[in-house]
């Protein structure tokens, strides 16, 4: 029998338990990349950001990025919906409040659904939904910015068969709805978890985090930030907080080309590469609703980002005309007075001599200082009470 | 304190080489004895019968396992993709897979790793091919462990470690590069073992430098142009020269100048020095590739995956040769260093795994020829030795059938690697552009059919099309994190531009479009990513190939199979389509290549079917597919539980149709079909669901009625949809238990494709109306038994 060689035996072990503890390290340091709304991220609170842009975050609150969703019982959608009702396509539809909740029924049906979320500011239209386990239940009857209850946009018809209170998404494309809406998404790891912090440097406001209420898929659970906060946008705002502004925010607005600028608000308003080139055309109306398509399509905006136009024009991007921290303005003249940054005959305006503005385009049909939305970026109804400008600048 | 352990070692190994010398001399003299000698005191002589009932047990066993080791289908998942790249080879490229992929820029080292495989399935074809292999691996395994009447018996801890040593690597015979790593370190192990021997002789013995030269550099020169994994051997061999010059051997300068002669060796490739940074990636994938990207692959490290029984294997292996250390002379082994690095990339990799299991078995086996501990006397076995073998034949009577070999023993190819589906589908197609492949097995296949779809393509007009990536080589070259990223958003229909915490850019439409991409290859393994697929522009152009190619809806290139393939899933789906195993037909394919079997049964091969089914949106044909699969393997415990989901999905769809699920989808997908925990219970999406519901859903009470619908139910699950199917019901009278019940009719009859009955069942709840909730599910059937024309179904 052979004598047990210790030291062998111990220097094994020690090699074996090295190279454990060296893989764990390296595996370790790696996580998986998830879209930054799931991210367990620190984010910044508002309340911070206001400490030294406090004008700017004044605005945001009343933009309507800031209220793009709210809960079925909040007390501003109550007033919109409790006690309302209508008839559509010979169905009666009605909204109660009954234990501090919203509710919505058809007379047709035997059961109601609680409205758990309200998707939208109201500057088109409020469409409520209900949520389950699986997904997401779009309510049949939304309320326009006219007060009225009508058919919600994309719901072709209320009379489905069988009869149901709504359109059902499934999981994904509950996700990717919530995604435009909120500044945080829960990742799936998070559910039904109680310890969650929901990564926030300060604490956050009890309006905005969502309470944990549901254990499977649903937005609803986890810490889900609702709306659109500073993070949202300005990416690495947290690190610029924390630095008391010393770090700059990563990949800023000023940073991007006319076109990233336009692609960064076309994560939810849609973007033209993101399309076949037979989904664009003028013919297909429905493209009024998503304006950085629109947009990327004008010769404005072409010409003006063209490469070889670098420097010769006033630069055009979404932000050049919407502020997305204060209400969409509706005056035309603010905007018009921007078409004629190029618009302007340089003779007529001697400003503009000094700049390098090349290749004007003078009007043939009306003279300079009449309205150009009216003829070139009209308004068009997409639907019964919805009206969107059309960013195909024509 | 080093100096002095150094020279504790020293002098230790002086005192241990005489040790040694004795003990060698003794074996030799143990092993010089024949037969006819008198026996060795504390033995009873054994009789000439009893040596050869040993001899012929011993060979039976040998004959026995290597017919399990070398009768296995080739199912590796690079299999085509090898024998693509050989294609190349011998067409003339000394870059197949840039010749082969739109993405690949850079020539590769291993340019020659599959021209072997090819060669043989050129000129042998696939039965020569399985010939090769059979030949191969039942040669090796009986030459390492054949009774030898000069040399003795193998022991039975040699047995143990060779047996097991086989179990994990049986599949790894392919003629494929994964195959010569494993030749290649045996290779290197030998020299290792061989200077070791050359040290531990007398100074006066003659050492013959030449011969350890021209292998090392052979060596390397052969393995980098066959195989990327040369840097794991190139390391091993300084770890193994550090430990030789730590305890000063004689000549341990030699071992410097074979690493330089490695180093160059495996430097001529037309990748040149590239070849090492190429096969660092290649063993080390985190070095170029996020590490979080690889859990759920054959790269995630092994603590991910250790229940692979590979895996086990490995770890059973180490703690022999940690034991195995822990009773040797030396105390520094040689090969510790070694013995480390074989043990980091093993656990940094799943896939290095059979590179380190090949190291420590090789090490172990020639440790011991070295020490003259590999064989025992063919004198008759010793009470230890007879217990060894005991022990030895259960340990390999456990593990057999735990890995898996003896039930998947056949010949020729995996049915998982069965090309003809695919095949058939894309000659029904005009290919162009490029093809995005969601892993090896899926891009091999299709870089395989190349050459007969750019036939199609020269017919269209069109651009061939070309394989924009493999997964083999996107690890390499540090692509795989954009190739995984694709998957990831395909699987969660993830279309439109996202930020990702790292900063890239996420969104499977742009990837794909500046690829030029028209169609993808996915595995029908990968049910996730089907499920993702289903409800965007990408379109299945088949339902049964074990890679199954989507084109996007309205490519007029893949317009005329697409249709077919829409026509194909109504009648899976909704006619009286049944779902029957394969039959034999003797193929290559078929495991059971003389026809032996009337029918190819594999609980696998439906419990796939059934979840392509699943994942597409088929859940009727899915039942179809799992009633036939239970029926055959009721105690299969994916079978059950892809019928526990397949019912809780048909539950939660009735939930979102009528607000709550009939009572006989509630009662079938909450029958318990085995103890394991399948999925997320019915109640946990009841009770979600009841929240936001009012009045709320309460599960049925009960009573006799609801007792004698619950056994309906189970004999359903059991036998089929038409246990539900009870003549007696239509003369019953109707209230909501009864309604109940013949909705489970209804449904049995939709499952069973019985048109005309379900029709029948339709009419009687047209004369027996329902319950508001049972009416509105009725209606739900009805529009899947009878869909509403459609404006373009009119013109």
């Amino acid at each position: 029998m052979k004598s047990l060689n210790l030291t062998a035996a111990m220097a094994s072990l020690a090699a074996l338990v090295a190279v454990l503890m060296l893989v764990v390290t390296m595996q370790g340091s790696s996580p998986h990349p998830v879209s930054r709304l799931e991210a367990d991220l620190p984010r910044v609170n508002t309340q911070s950001c206001a400490e030294c842009h406090s004008g700017v975050v004044a605005d945001f609150a009343t933009a309507p990025h800031s209220n793009t969703l709210r809960r079925g019982n909040d007390p501003a959608m109550m007033s919109v919906f409790a006690g309302q009702s209508v008839e559509i396509e010979g169905r009666q539809f009605s909204f109660s409040k009954e234990q501090d909740a919203l509710w919505f029924k058809s007379d047709d049906l035997d059961y109601r659904r609680r409205v758990d979320w309200v998707f939208g500011s109201g500057r088109h239209a409020l469409t409520p939904v209900s949520l389950d386990s699986e997904g997401l239940t779009q309510l049949f009857v939304s309320s326009f910015a006219d007060g009225q209850l009508r058919t919600t946009p994309g719901a072709s018809s209320v009379d489905s068969d069988p009869l149901r209170l709504g359109n059902y998404q499934a999981a994904a494309d509950t996700r990717r709805c919530f995604g435009c809406h909120v500044s945080r998404l829960s990742g799936k790891g998070d559910f039904g978890r109680q310890d969650v912090t929901c990564g926030l440097m300060h604490t956050a406001s009890s309006s905005l985090v969502a309470e944990v209420s549901a254990p499977e898929v649903l937005p609803d659970a986890g810490c889900m930030v609702a709306n659109l906060d500073c993070s949202r946008c300005h990416f690495g705002a947290t690190e610029h907080a924390e630095s008391g502004g010393k770090l700059p925010t990563l990949q800023g607005w000023s940073e991007l080309t006319p076109l990233e600028s336009i692609n960064r608000c076309g994560e939810c308003h849609r973007r033209a590469d993101e399309m076949k080139s037979y989904e664009i055309s003028v013919e297909q109306t429905h493209l009024v609703r998503f304006a950085p398509v629109g947009l990327s399509m004008s010769r404005c905006f072409q010409v003006a980002n063209a490469a070889e136009n670098v420097g010769n024009y006033p630069r055009l991007d979404c932000i050049t005309c919407h502020d997305p921290h204060l209400p969409s303005r509706t005056e035309p003249e603010f905007f018009e007075a921007i078409c004629r940054d190029c618009h302007t005959s340089p003779e007529q305006d001697p400003r503009l001599k000094s700049q390098r503005i090349t290749g004007v385009i003078s009007c043939t049909q009306q003279p300079h200082d009449s309205a150009c939305l009216s003829c070139h970026m009209q308004k068009t109804d997409f639907a019964p009470g919805l009206r969107f400008t059309d960013h195909w600048i024509r | 304190m080093f100096l002095i352990e150094t020279a504790c070692f020293s002098q230790h190994r002086e005192r241990i080489l005489l040790q040694s010398a004795a003990m060698r001399s003794k074996v030799a003299k143990v092993e010089s004895t024949s037969v006819a000698d008198s026996a060795p005191s504390g033995k009873s002589p054994p009789t000439k019968n009893a040596v050869r009932f040993a001899y012929g047990v011993q060979w039976l066993a040998i004959a026995c396992l290597a017919a399990v080791f070398a009768f296995q289908p080739f199912s590796a998942d690079d299999f085509w993709w090898q024998l693509s790249r050989g294609r190349e080879v011998t067409s003339g490229s000394i870059t197949p897979s840039q010749s082969l992929l739109s993405l690949e820029s850079a020539a590769e080292a291993d340019w020659l790793g599959g021209l072997p495989i090819f060669a043989v399935y050129q000129f042998l074809g696939g039965h020569g091919l399985m010939l090769c292999r059979v030949l191969l691996v039942a040669g090796c395994f009986a030459w390492v462990l054949a009774p030898r009447q000069s040399a003795g018996f193998a022991r039975p801890l040699a047995w143990f470690v060779v047996t097991l040593a086989m179990i994990a690597l049986a599949r790894r015979f392919n003629f494929t590069p994964a195959m010569f790593d494993s030749v290649a370190i045996v290779v290197l192990v030998g020299l290792m073992h061989r200077k070791s021997v050359e040290a531990d002789s007398s100074s006066s013995v003659r050492r013959n430098h030449a011969v350890g030269m021209v292998t090392a550099a052979g060596l390397f020169l052969v393995w980098s142009n066959m195989s990327p994994v040369i840097l794991a051997g190139l390391i091993g061999w300084l770890a193994f020269s550090i430990a030789a010059s730590l305890v000063a051997d004689p000549g341990h300068r030699t071992n410097w100048i074979l690493a330089i002669l490695m180093l160059a060796g495996g430097s001529i490739n037309p990748r040149g020095v590239f070849a090492w940074t190429d096969s660092l990636s290649s063993i080390v994938p985190v070095w170029r590739n996020p590490s979080a990207l690889f859990t759920g692959t054959p790269w995630q490290p092994l603590f991910e995956g250790l229940t692979d029984p590979t895996a086990i294997l490995f770890l059973l292996l180490t703690a022999i040769w940690v034991v195995t250390q822990a009773f040797s002379r030396w105390r520094m082994p040689r090969e510790l260093f070694c013995f480390a690095w074989m043990q980091w990339l093993a656990w940094s990799s799943l896939q290095n795994v059979s590179l380190a299991t090949t190291w420590l078995a090789a090490d172990m086996l020639m440790s011991w020829h070295r020490n003259g501990q590999y064989r025992s006397s063919n004198l008759g076995f010793s009470r230890s030795q007879r217990i060894g073998f005991l022990a030895t034949t259960m340990g390999v009577a456990v593990a057999m059938p735990l890995s898996g070999l003896v039930s998947t023993m056949g010949w020729g190819i995996d049915a998982s690697l069965d090309n003809r589906m695919l095949r058939m589908t894309l000659q029904q197609t005009r290919p162009y552009g490029t093809a995005f492949a969601d892993d090896t097995r899926s891009g091999g296949m299709l870089a395989w059919e190349m050459p007969q779809l750019r036939e199609l393509t020269v017919a269209s007009d069109s651009d061939a099309l070309r394989l924009q990536d493999v997964a083999l080589r996107a690890v390499i070259a540090g692509r795989y994190a954009d190739h995984r990223r694709v998957i990831d958003d395909l699987r969660q229909q993830r279309l439109m531009s996202y930020w990702r915490s790292d900063g890239s850019q996420g969104g499977y439409w742009l990837p794909l479009e500046r690829r030029e991409t028209t169609l993808l290859v996915v595995s029908n393994r990968d049910t996730e990513l089907i499920r993702g697929l289903e409800p965007s522009i990408w379109k299945p152009l088949s339902l049964d190939s074990p890679v199954i190619p989507y084109a996007a809806a309205g490519d007029k290139h893949y317009a005329r199979q697409m249709v077919q393939t829409l026509t194909n899933r109504e009648i899976v789906e909704f006619q009286n389509w049944q779902y029957t195993f394969p039959s034999s037909t003797g193929s290559l394919f078929d495991r059971d290549r003389w026809g032996f079997a009337p029918v190819i049964v594999d609980a696998d091969l439906a419990y796939r079917q059934a979840e392509v089914f699943r994942g597409m949106g088929l859940r009727y044909a899915a039942l179809r597919v799992l009633f036939v699969g239970r029926q055959d393997f009721p105690e299969s415990v994916p079978l059950a539980c892809a019928m526990t989901r397949c019912q809780a999905e048909l539950a939660n769809a009735e939930i979102v149709a009528a607000g709550a699920p009939s009572w006989f989808r509630y009662f079938a997908a909450s029958e318990p079909l085995t103890s394991d925990d399948c999925s997320p219970p019915l109640e946990t999406n009841l009770s979600t669901a009841n929240s936001s519901l009012y009045p709320r859903w309460s599960a049925p009470g009960s009573n006799g009625l609801t007792s004698e619908l619950r056994k309906r139910v189970a004999a359903y699950l059991l036998n089929g949809p038409e246990e539900l199917m009870v003549a007696t019901d239509f003369q019953s009278q109707s209230d909501n238990e009864h309604s109940q019940r013949m909705y489970a009719g209804l449904c049995g009859a939709i499952e069973a494709g019985q048109h005309e009955m379900a029709d029948r069942y339709l009419q009687w709840f047209d004369v027996n109306p329902a319950t508001a909730a049972v009416k509105r599910l009725v209606e739900v059937r009805a529009r899947e038994l009878h869909p509403p024309q459609t404006s373009s179904d009119d013109s």
